[in-house]
């Protein structure tokens, strides 16, 4: 057997590793192989003590596990995918959902308060032109009263949503960051 | 000798020829052969975890047209070895405990 058919055969044997890792093996022989050669062995030589391509397989295999996965660990990878994907599915996903519909009923009850306040402005006007067009005080000053009382309270609505929201918004989004860091320093 | 203890002395053998002068495979077999035996095979896996673990670090250079990987002890490396002599030599004081003829009988009836 050449040096090139007991390569060809052991890399036959690391099927199923990684291809940087076969690589990385393959380099490695052939780096032993001439260094050898280089000291004046043959092939047969070589080859009878590198031993055939089966035992350095299996001796690469037995010493380094994480090279050849067997076939407990990718049963093992899968499962872990299937676990985050199940995570994704039935807990993240609801959980933003309700987030987003969250801080979207702030934003809501923002624009409910602008619409209160301008509501609010419009009354004020109302009351205002019917002033001018002689109706009786009383129901102007009710009209102004009731408009000026909409736009305030329109205006506090607003505002105390907003900052509500936005209170929200800065919350999820250190969380996010806290999340993201922590992830990266391998704490989580 | 038992393999679990063969496994844990090879690494720092690998450790020591590289802490000399930087290597490369063949010759850290070489360099080892007269005190322990190790296969090309069995070094692989040795390199490839040391250099995982920052104990080596390596570079690649031509030699006479071929590629050759040599690999350079660092400090973590170095400091394995140190760990290695402390062990030892709390190993020694245990087995001196252990063969002292003058302690509980003769050594022929261990």
């Amino acid at each position: 057997m050449t040096y090139k058919e007991w390569e060809a055969q052991l890399e036959e044997r690391l099927r199923g590793a990684r291809r940087n890792d076969i690589s990385g093996i393959l380099n490695y022989y052939r780096e032993m192989y001439g260094d050898k050669h280089e000291a004046g062995l043959s092939d047969e030589e070589i080859i009878a003590e590198f031993g055939t391509p089966v035992e350095c397989a299996e001796r690469i295999k037995q010493d380094s596990p994480e090279i050849m996965p067997g076939v407990s660990d990718r049963w093992r990878k899968v499962f872990s995918w299937a676990m985050k994907i199940a995570l994704a599915v039935f807990i993240i996903i609801p959980m933003l959902g309700t987030l987003l519909t969250g801080i979207a009923t702030l934003a809501a009850c923002i624009l409910g308060g602008v619409a209160v306040a301008l509501g609010g402005v419009g009354v004020v006007i109302y009351s205002v032109v019917m002033l001018f067009m002689g109706s009786a005080i009383n129901t102007v000053l009710i009209l102004f009263g009731l408009g000026m009382a909409m736009a305030g309270g329109g205006a506090m609505i607003c505002i105390g949503f907003f900052f509500m929201t936005r209170y929200a918004i800065i919350s999820v989004q250190k969380i996010a960051n806290y999340y993201i860091e922590e992830k990266k320093r391998g704490r989580i | 000798m038992d393999a679990q203890l063969k496994k844990g002395l090879l690494e720092v053998c690998v450790l020591k020829s590289i802490a000399r002068e930087e290597s490369y495979g063949y010759k850290i077999i070489s360099d080892l052969a007269p005190f322990i035996e190790i296969s090309e095979s069995t070094l692989y896996p040795i390199l490839k975890r040391l250099e995982t673990a920052g104990a080596v670090v390596t570079r690649n250079a031509i030699h006479n047209g071929r590629l050759r990987k040599y690999f350079r002890i660092t400090e973590i490396g170095l400091s394995r070895i140190r760990d290695f002599i402390d062990t030892m030599e709390e190993f020694r004081r245990i087995s001196d405990y252990i063969l002292d003829e003058n302690e509980g009988g003769d050594r022929d009836d261990l």
